[in-house]
């Protein structure tokens, strides 16, 4: 992964909690997270938070495949914020496409993290998402373009936990492949999600440099 | 896994277990987590990323910026009346939900001597009752020798963000001390950052709440600087 593929602004919007504008590659999206506060009572989980992912695109309205992403998006904020210690309140994250080249999934996924961390709300860990794609010759690209998501056989996003077992939060992969690419794919995608944290670590060491 | 020391900038999951748990100064049962960390299997894991801090090799906690205010028991608030009903008032204090102002907590208050606080106005109050569970309930009944509170009348009103509104209750603070100096004003800091301003001129007030909402990201020795300004825009 090279030096300047992540980049990344937190803070940027005044009204939210926290928000996180983090371009991979050349996909970019901006996340704001708003709460927690009070729901709406048929919303309302007495003894949790409820955790409210929308998607929005950058033309027109959402799809059914967009809804999917939102669903994958919810499941892993949720699981890594401690919603157990904002009981009857809601979380919302809202995330924004600026420009989609591919491997959205997981630029959204990076960014929401990013965002969650700027928001001051309790995580048990953070998470970063890592995409690859298969080609027909059983090839690995990490990170792949456009074209070669086209071209590919299978299209994986692995999302990993910076606990010190690996932990493996969400997998999300479309098209045919076997267990061994599969295994492969995931060591490829562990290693490269150290990255991630590592950038991760260096965004919030920059943010926390007049301590 | 890199070690991580006091003073460094830690990140959610790491384990800080190690660090926690050494030295012999203190008992293990006697360590006290704070803010940002949590006990899980025996290990202690960081929960906000920001600054891992210590005091005396007993307590321990995470320094990290935060926009929502959660209340804790005791914090001194500024809050807005948002509702009334009729043995209560709902106050907007910032946290997740509106707290609750019982007619009755305010001092000299009884069932038929109630407070006269109208909607819209601002009241300077203690955290009586603070767990996430429930909504807080907050007092204005004062006791003998320490801070007054109830309806704060006239004045100004503005936001900071929490950390600033802890860092200019602390008495190192040296900002509130000079522009005292320069001119009379009463002020009260809410933990919850909401700032209350009053002095005896409409401009003199909108000019303090300018002074320290620009101190916010200025250094300790700046501020010499910024109040020989603000005299400097109190006398054209």
């Amino acid at each position: 992964m090279s030096e300047d593929f992540l980049k990344c602004q937190l803070g940027f919007l005044g009204n939210t909690e926290g928000s996180a504008y983090l371009s991979q590659g050349k996909s970019t999206v901006s996340v704001s997270v708003v709460g927690p506060f009070e729901p709406k009572a048929s919303k309302c989980m007495y003894d949790r938070a409820t955790v409210d992912v929308t998607f929005r695109r950058k033309t027109g309205s959402i799809t059914v495949h967009d809804k999917m992403l939102e669903g994958i998006m919810q499941s892993t904020c949720e699981k890594s914020l401690v919603v157990e210690q904002y009981p009857r309140t809601a979380i919302v994250v809202t995330v924004q496409e600026m420009q989609d080249r591919g491997n959205l999934l997981s630029t959204c996924l990076n960014a929401s993290c990013m965002a969650l961390m700027n928001s001051g709300i309790a995580m048990h860990h953070l998470y970063a998402a890592v995409s690859c794609a298969v080609t027909e010759n059983e090839e690995i690209i990490l990170n792949p373009d456009e074209s070669q998501i086209n071209s590919s056989v299978a299209y994986f996003t692995l999302v990993f936990t910076n606990s010190e077992t690996r932990f493996l939060l969400t997998s999300h992969t479309t098209g045919e492949f076997s267990q061994t690419t599969y295994m492969e794919c995931m060591n490829k995608c562990y290693a490269a999600s150290k990255e991630v944290f590592k950038f991760y670590e260096n965004v919030i060491k920059k943010s926390y440099i007049f301590n | 896994m890199t070690l991580v020391d006091f003073n460094d900038v830690v990140l959610p999951g790491n384990d800080v277990s190690d660090i926690v748990f050494k030295g012999d100064t203190c008992k293990r049962s006697e360590k006290t987590i704070g803010p940002g960390l949590k006990s899980a299997n025996n290990k202690i894991i960081v929960c906000n990323g920001g600054v891992l801090r210590s005091k005396d090799d007993k307590y321990f906690w995470i320094e990290f910026s935060k926009k929502k205010y959660s209340p804790a028991k005791d914090d001194v608030v500024v809050g807005i009346v948002a509702a009334k009903t009729s043995e209560m008032y709902k106050v907007d204090i910032g946290a997740s939900e509106l707290a609750t102002l019982p007619y009755l907590a305010f001092t000299n208050a009884t069932k038929k001597n109630r407070p006269e606080i109208k909607v819209g106005n601002v009241v300077a109050a203690k955290v009586k009752v603070a767990t996430p569970f429930m909504e807080s309930e907050i007092s204005c009944v004062e006791y003998a020798n320490r801070i007054i509170l109830g309806q704060l009348e006239n004045g100004f009103l503005f936001n900071v963000s929490l950390n600033y509104a802890l860092r200019l209750r602390k008495s190192s603070s040296k900002l509130l001390y000079h522009l005292g100096q320069m001119v009379p004003y009463e002020i009260v800091i809410g933990v919850n950052g909401k700032i209350w301003i009053n002095s005896a001129s409409i401009r003199t007030t909108i000019a303090i709440g300018n002074a320290v909402m620009k101190a916010e990201h200025l250094e300790e020795e700046d501020i010499p600087q910024l109040v020989k300004n603000f005299n400097k825009s109190l006398n054209v």
